[in-house]
């Protein structure tokens, strides 16, 4: 089969025929689309498809390469664990919703055009919004403005890079770019791009918004937005030395805040920020073990991180709180969920036999065989940051910390098996890692890496054992705390206070003052006197040439019924006199 | 099959948890020490450094002291608990509905 089949398709029409599906076959209808999608790119063939001529513009909806295809292969897939982890759900509007986002994703996946990726991005955008807002809790919706408020900046940096990038170069193609002849149209298209990766210090909405979305929004959020945008820099900026630069000052903040940070969903939005920052450094180094080792990290992150958002917004779901200092003890309640986080938290981990093991070590490799060993340190730091926190931290105050009092019970089945399908797969893509390096775009240098050796096995354990040592050592500086913590949220939730002040103190004392002054001198001076010069203007102008006409033609009648008195010798006499009249006219002009 | 109950008798245990702990520890220093003293010597006879990771090069002088990921993985941990919770405490901590 060459045939290529766009797989947004079924999302983006499944979204629509959602609310028609009969009750009894919903479920059905909502697994069966993702599992067509996966069909469809597992058999899909490389090419271009689907373009087309649109006002001088070359419009391509399906570039199918190995890149797109990896990314397309980990969407469709993980949109199934997601749906199945959210099936119970009866709310159609967050299927809509999650569904209008899958496709928003893979029709970005497969653009190979700029107006079709801003299309499909800021679709994404919208039907994400929708997933925070559908919590319907008060923080939700301040939240989700605060998420779309943001999409839309990066959404206006992507459309007026695009705009330039289109002036300068006279086209839209979406393909590799390249610093040396990068210029303001570029950078700001990196910039819209950076914003969705959340690359510091563009990515504090990430973890303002994440923590309030619905259970199985967040599930669906931490899989596609970030990914996506990883996709879109491997696709144009390839090689771009600032990407290697923050997606490692990334690594690092994400984990310094997820240290300190007491809600369980906000400390993994802070370990997307990290782990994408392994992604973005990836891209940013270039060459193929590191872009390798940036879509290996991607697809691996993937499901792993929507394993620990499963798993905590599990927790989330039964015991209605997500954060550490009320949780503790939940292991006796709740078993089967904290053995699939923990496969999540050591998957993250780089735990050899999972997932980010075989992924993290091909991006750390890159950088170092890029010459870049000191970003190759911080992306160690930050390994050590990551087993801390979402593989020590987090499990131990919510699973195994003092009993907390709550008694929940195990999430509903169809949770429990999208957990369980999403942690067999990290635990068979950590044991049979060619399973993933086979769909990478680099495909024979990816075959040529060996993650298992001696020495990697045991600078693995050494980090990992001795990071667990030093958490137990310092166990009691590491209590939750019900706090939060400043971050550069900081500034953008003050310039939007500051601009609402400014409106309510600043902008609404101009209008009034303005009011005042137009009420008393406007209105009462000004319109008024040019009202009295119309009213006067009215009556004697207006009024005064059409009575006087009416008096002057009614003079007129009267005077001329006085002419008409009925003698034919005075009509004749008047008719000879008109002719003298006229002659006489005639004759001196 | 009920999950909890090996994970009671750990915690009620700990004292072994901890000697198996520091046995681990131990076993993988004791591991690291012979690759750094046996395993390049016999790969640089056989020729294995062609292979592509990150371990079987040598990128930085560090790599070839023997336990030093543990010494770099035990530190990272106590600078990252006592930076970040001094930063936070001092600087960067709020109450919960700070912004609201």
């Amino acid at each position: 089969m060459n045939n290529f089949i766009h797989p947004a398709i079924f999302f983006i029409f499944g979204a629509l025929l959602i609310p028609l599906i009969p009750k009894k076959f919903k479920k059905i209808f909502l697994l069966g689309l993702p599992l067509i999608a996966f069909y469809c790119v597992l058999t899909m063939k490389t090419g271009v498809y689907g373009a087309y001529n649109y006002l001088d513009f070359n419009i391509v909806f399906g570039r199918v390469d190995r890149l797109s295809i990896v990314f397309a292969h980990v969407f469709t897939l993980m949109s199934f664990i997601g749906v199945l982890f959210g099936i119970h759900v009866e709310d159609d509007s967050q299927h809509i919703a999650s569904y209008f986002y899958v496709g928003g994703s893979l029709g970005v996946v497969f653009a190979g055009d700029y107006l079709t990726v801003f299309i499909f991005w800021e679709m994404m955008a919208l039907a994400s919004t929708f997933l925070i807002w559908f919590r319907r809790e008060p923080a939700s919706l301040k939240a989700g403005q605060r998420y779309l408020l943001m999409h839309i900046f990066g959404g206006l940096l992507l459309l007026g890079g695009i705009f330039l990038h289109y002036q300068n170069t006279g086209t839209i193609a979406f393909v590799q770019l390249f610093p040396e002849n990068a210029g303001i149209a570029e950078y700001l298209i990196l910039a819209g791009f950076a914003l969705n990766a959340a690359v510091f210090p563009l990515h504090a909405w990430l973890p303002d918004a994440y923590p309030e979305a619905t259970v199985t929004g967040a599930v669906f959020m931490c899989a596609f937005t970030t990914k996506t945008a990883v996709y879109v820099l491997a696709r144009g900026f390839q090689g771009f030395e600032v990407l290697a630069i923050m997606g490692t000052v990334m690594t690092i903040y994400g984990v310094c805040y997820a240290t300190i940070e007491n809600d369980m969903r906000r400390i993994l939005s802070y370990h997307i920020i990290s782990q994408v920052g392994y992604m973005v450094a990836g891209v940013g180094i270039g060459g193929a073990l590191a872009i390798n080792g940036a879509c290996a990290h991607a697809y691996a992150h993937i499901l792993y991180k929507a394993l620990l958002f499963m798993g905590a917004g599990s927790v989330l779901m039964m015991t209605g709180t997500s954060k550490l200092n009320e949780l503790g003890g939940l292991y006796k309640y709740m078993p089967l969920t904290m053995i699939f986080y923990i496969i999540g938290g050591i998957s993250i981990s780089g735990f050899p036999f999972f997932s980010g093991f075989v992924s993290k070590s091909m991006v750390i490799a890159g950088a170092a065989e890029g010459g870049h060993q000191y970003l190759m340190m911080l992306m160690l730091l930050a390994a050590v940051g990551t087993f801390l926190s979402v593989g020590l931290k987090l499990p131990y105050f919510a699973f195994f910390g003092k009993d907390c009092g709550i008694k929940p019970k195990e999430p509903p089945k169809n949770m429990l098996w999208a957990m369980g399908i999403a942690a067999f797969l990290c635990f068979i893509i950590g044991v049979y890692p060619k399973a993933l390096y086979v769909l990478l775009p680099y495909k024979e240098a990816a075959l040529e890496f060996h993650p298992y050796n001696m020495a990697h096995m045991s600078e693995t354990l050494q980090i990992l054992l001795c990071t667990g040592l030093g958490f137990f050592l310092l166990l009691k500086r590491l209590q939750p705390e019900d706090k939060i913590n400043l971050d550069f949220d900081w500034f953008y939730r003050n310039i939007l206070n500051g601009f609402i002040w400014f409106d309510q103190n600043i902008i609404q004392k101009i209008d009034s003052v303005w009011g005042n002054v137009w009420k008393n001198v406007g209105i009462k001076v000004l319109m008024m006197s040019i009202a009295r010069f119309f009213a006067w203007f009215d009556r004697w102008a207006i009024d005064g040439v059409v009575d006087n006409v009416a008096y002057g033609t009614r003079w007129i009648g009267d005077k001329a019924r006085k002419i008409q008195t009925g003698n034919l010798q005075n009509y004749l006499a008047l008719a000879i006199l008109m002719i003298f009249v006229i002659v006489g006219v005639h004759w001196f002009l | 099959m009920n999950f909890a109950e090996p994970i009671q008798y750990l915690r009620d245990n700990l004292k072994k948890v901890k000697i198996a702990m520091w046995i681990c520890i131990a076993g993988s220093l004791v591991f690291d020490v012979c690759i750094k003293l046996f395993g390049a010597h016999h790969g640089a006879e056989h020729g294995e450094h062609h292979v592509l990771t990150l371990a079987e090069k040598i990128y930085i002088w560090a790599e070839t002291v023997p336990c030093f990921w543990s010494i770099f993985g035990l530190i990272c941990t106590i600078l990252l608990i006592r930076v970040m919770k001094g930063l936070s405490h001092t600087v960067l901590m709020r109450k919960e509905g700070y912004y609201e």
